[in-house]
């Protein structure tokens, strides 16, 4: 595989994604812990809920740029299989201007949630008071990565966006 | 403009957009912020743009993160993640090869061995989400290894899946309960029974259809000596002793059903570890699948749930539930009514929000005319668990996508459910026609 | 002109602390000849718990509850009023809170830096333990394996045992299997959410109430014709008069209904002795204290501490009169 048909900056939605791994990793481990600890010494991991559910929206959010990259987002090719290249490029590039209407309206409401988590002090109810708005900027950084992902997307040649689509997600990048 | 109008608008848009390909979380989130936004905007009479936009920027300020902020749904990328790696550690490819051997001589024998599998898993496991999640990673492929047709692999498992919700535990029993004041022990028991025959007709359509064309399933008609079954069995035990953790984690109260998902794949990432079949590589390799797929999901899910907050102010679910209450030629005609209604709304949406915008106004009705709401609430979780598995928007089937990748078509996969989709209408008929079968068992634990 | 109100909840229909405010719902349409209607969201089914304050101050719903435990963060004054070991009385409560508003602006002050108002108060009655085994002794919490939340958790782990962070949802579950041997509830929500199948104790504990807040958004209520603004106000405060008596006759059915219930659903129902209970409250740290400590940078918290006790003892005595505190 040559390496010119890798999206630009792949690396970095990688490292994200490899971030929000780590947080799975950690998610995993602590919840398996604190249940043991839980049933065998009456020893739960404190304020578990709270971690897990930050930890699970660094797991969903990060990762949304490198889905795109890799061409993983779930789309219904039923009607459009049999249109003619051109068109199907036009469409594949109106998808992406339509995830960038959208995404970009939910990152500016998520900027102003967590901006507001932060000045309000924000908190779970647990023994340590966990503030929100951390987990709230992970949610914003990645989705302000799918942003850039997508725009970066729009610069690609309409032909090559159809080309890549259509080789799927394993060819554009190997494991690497 | 009437609220259900507006909602209907948004339905065809979702339609259209996904008819030319805009990727399903795209759309569903478009057609949610601008429906949030004509709603909000119409609000205060005439058509005010400032109000419209300041309403739906403080919905997704907060909406969405509390959406995913949830304890609950760590089930899925947890289950995901042991699917990952029963993958990698070839303990899936093991077990399917024992399968293989031993029900050689039945008609689509690993698709009935997967819906088996299906109805084990939903034991553990608290939903039907995170059943499609785990099973999906770990049947598809293997069926489609042996040669299977695309569309009955992936159709038995996302509608094998729907059977999480309906085998205890389950989360929207539990829910049910709470909203409907009804005995959630009872609600538990009474879904085993339409559990199994969901099960039993799943598995008599995959029979017939392969019985009818054995290219679906190649390869039942292979003899094998016994020495080679007996062989065979040793490929097996990975997975029973999986199971048997879980289980076991689950039924003496060491876990909650979602933390049980942590632990499956603490234990499946161990045993292959030991055995050297997962490397740091391989694990790694496992756990970016993972999130690739729990992003690709929560995607879809996040934007569907902003599309269920935007069908909220618009009232249609009510409108519809007294709609059904109000139609006239007796009791079952309202019930044939309310269920009609639940299928629309779960071609849309997902079972937790029509739940709980909903049953303010459907469980008077069915309690005034006069049926069990124990049976009701078994009845009503088949029926979003129908919706799961419907399009345009069905989680089950996003979920199986997710977790076995581009190996399968989104479309062969929705033309896969097709045929279960036939045999839940029989089951519905059956559970509909003898509330004393759906509620013998809880009878009988309870009286 | 005429008013939709948009109010959403966390509370199903079913929930009792939930009554009043439906009741109050449907009286403010009929005193007002239809001029103000209400759109209901119960259950969370459009905003969650902890988005609510949010989604009124702008103005995306005009009307709301809220359980302020759920705002450590934002509500730092109001959660005194969730304090461990305080009367099990709505009626005392109720009363308590109100007046504190009256005496204590910065009550309202933090709540108006959210854009809301709060229209009425109601509490929850005492907090109870839901428990597989019996307890009659603060010895037996020793180990036990305890749902509980923020400062209710504080007071568990002072006393030995292991306070769980769990869904609510998860709750029946995890007592069904064992995961936890006991949860924190309430003696009038108890059969409603179903506890009463899979736990076989019900020990008031006295452990303080959940304050719950019925808030308005301050635009919107300032922009109300003051006839409306007044029969709003009159009726929410019947409202929380009717709860305080709805709630204290509840509880006492209830208590009945638990031990009368046979097979699964049956409880036995017990008051933690007196002395055991102060034994508690001599283990476990000064709540008030510690939070007069923590927020006297606000306000003057000593004093609101001092004047909340005080204000428990009159209307404990008041409501003893009128037959409307005991412990449950
Ligand atoms: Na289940
Ligand atoms: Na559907």
């Amino acid at each position: 595989m040559s390496k010119d048909r890798r999206p630009a900056f792949i690396a970095f939605d990688r490292g994200l994604a490899d971030i929000a791994g780590a947080a799975l990793v950690v998610m995993m481990v602590m919840t398996a812990i604190s249940s043991f600890g839980r049933f065998f010494f009456s020893m739960p991991v404190p304020d578990v809920e709270a971690i897990a559910e930050m930890l699970l929206v660094g797991v969903v959010f990060l990762p949304l740029a490198y889905t795109q990259a890799k061409r993983e987002h779930v789309v219904v090719t039923l009607f459009t299989d049999h249109m003619r290249a051109g068109i199907r490029a036009r469409l594949i590039w109106f998808g992406v201007v339509v995830g960038i209407a959208g995404f970009a309206i939910l990152l500016y409401a998520l900027s102003k949630g967590a901006l507001r988590a932060y000045e309000s002090g924000d908190a779970y109810l647990g023994v340590n008071q966990i503030v929100t708005w951390p987990a709230r900027t992970l949610a914003v950084v990645g989705t302000a990565a799918l942003i850039v992902r997508l725009a970066l997307d729009l610069t690609v040649s309409r032909t090559r966006a159809a080309e890549l689509e259509k080789d799927g997600s394993a060819e554009i990048e190997n494991t690497s | 403009m009437d609220g259900t109008l507006l909602a209907l608008i948004a339905g065809l848009a979702v339609l259209v957009l996904l008819a030319v390909r805009v990727p399903i979380a795209f759309g569903l989130l478009a057609v949610g912020i601008a429906g949030l936004f004509a709603i909000g905007a119409m609000r205060l009479g005439g058509f005010n743009v400032d109000f419209g936009w300041r309403s739906t920027v403080s919905m997704l300020a907060r909406d969405p993160y509390s959406f995913v902020a949830s304890f609950t749904l760590m089930a899925i990328p947890m289950f995901l993640l042991m699917g990952n790696f029963a993958f990698y550690s070839g303990a899936t490819s093991d077990a399917y090869r024992t399968a293989r051997v031993w029900l050689a001589n039945l008609p689509g024998g690993l698709a009935l061995a997967s819906i088996a599998a299906c109805g084990l898993f939903a034991a553990i496991s608290g939903s039907s989400l995170a059943t499609a999640a785990a099973m999906g990673r770990i049947a598809v492929p293997e069926m489609l290894r042996y040669g299977y047709d695309q569309r009955l692999a992936a159709g038995a498992v996302a509608a094998g899946g729907t059977l999480g919700a309906l085998i205890p535990p389950s989360i929207l029993m539990v829910i049910f309960g709470i909203f409907a004041e009804q005995s959630i022990g009872r609600l538990l028991i009474g879904g085993i029974v339409p559990g199994i025959l969901t099960a039993v007709t799943y598995m008599l359509l995959v029979t017939a259809r392969v019985k009818l064309n054995p290219r679906l399933a190649p390869g039942f008609d292979e003899r094998f000596t016994w020495s080679q079954k007996v062989r065979s069995l040793g490929g097996t035990w990975q997975i029973m002793l999986i199971f048997l953790v879980i289980i076991t984690v689950i039924y003496t109260g060491v876990v909650t059903p979602t933390e049980a998902a942590a632990v499956g794949a603490v234990a499946v990432l161990a045993l292959g570890v030991i055995r050297r079949r997962i490397g740091l590589t391989s694990m790694w390799e496992a756990v970016r699948e993972t999130v690739v797929q729990t992003a690709m999901i929560f995607a879809i899910a996040i934007a569907s749930k902003v599309l269920v907050s935007f069908v909220a102010f618009t009232g249609v679910s009510n409108d519809l539930a007294e709609w059904a209450g109000g139609i006239e030629g007796g009791r079952i005609m309202v019930l044939a009514g309310i269920c009609a209604g639940y299928v629309l709304l779960g071609m849309f949406m997902d079972p937790i929000g029509i739940m709980l915008l909903t049953l303010p106004v459907v469980v008077p009705i069915v309690d005034a005319i006069g049926y069990d709401l124990v049976w009701f609430g078994i009845v009503l979780v088949k029926l979003l668990e129908v919706g799961m598995i419907t399009p345009p928007v069905g989680l089950n089937v996003f979920v199986l996508k997710a977790a076995i990748g581009n190996s399968v078509s989104l479309e062969n996969v929705f033309r896969g459910i097709g045929p279960f989709l036939l045999m839940d209408v029989v089951t519905l008929a059956i559970m509909i026609a003898l509330p004393e079968l759906v509620l013998w068992l809880p009878d009988m634990m309870y009286n | 002109q005429d008013f939709t109100i948009r109010y959403a909840s966390p509370s199903a229909a079913s929930d009792p602390t939930q009554a009043a405010t439906i009741w109050f719902m449907d009286e403010v349409t009929k005193r007002t000849d239809g001029k103000v209607k209400f759109e209901q969201f119960l259950g969370n089914s459009l905003v969650k718990d902890q988005d609510i304050v949010s989604a009124i101050g702008d103005g995306l719903i005009e009307m709301g509850k809220i359980y302020t435990v759920s705002y450590p963060g934002q509500m730092p004054i109001w959660n005194m009023t969730n304090l461990p070991f305080t009367s099990p009385s709505p009626y005392v409560a109720i009363n308590v809170i109100n007046d504190l508003m009256d005496q204590y602006p910065v009550f309202d002050e933090e709540l108006a830096k959210m854009n809301v108002m709060a229209l009425g108060v109601i509490t929850t009655g005492g907090t109870g333990i839901v428990s597989k085994k019996p307890i009659k002794t603060v010895e037996d919490l020793k180990g036990l394996k305890v749902r509980a939340r923020g400062v209710q958790a504080a007071a568990f782990d002072a006393a030995g045992a292991a306070p769980v962070s769990i869904p609510w949802n998860d709750v029946y579950e995890a007592l069904s299997k064992g995961v936890v041997d006991a949860s924190t509830n309430y003696v009038i929500t108890t059969r409603p959410i179903r506890h009463n199948e899979v736990s076989d104790y019900y020990i008031a504990a006295g452990l303080g109430q959940a304050v719950q807040l019925e808030l308005i958004n301050r635009d919107f209520w300032e922009a109300l014709p003051e006839d409306i603004k007044t029969v709003m106000a009159e009726t929410m405060a019947e409202a929380e008069m009717r709860h305080a008596e709805e709630s204290s006759k509840l509880a006492t059915a209830e208590q009945k209904a638990m031990a009368d219930a046979t097979g699964a659903e049956h409880m036995e129902y017990s008051v933690l002795p007196a002395e055991e209970r102060q034994k508690w409250i001599e283990m476990s740290p000064d709540f008030f204290a510690e939070w007069a400590e923590e927020n006297k940078g606000i306000a003057d918290t000593a004093a609101i501490a001092k004047s909340y006790r005080e204000l428990e003892q009159k209307y404990t005595e008041e409501g003893q009169k009128a037959g409307l505190v005991e412990m449950w």
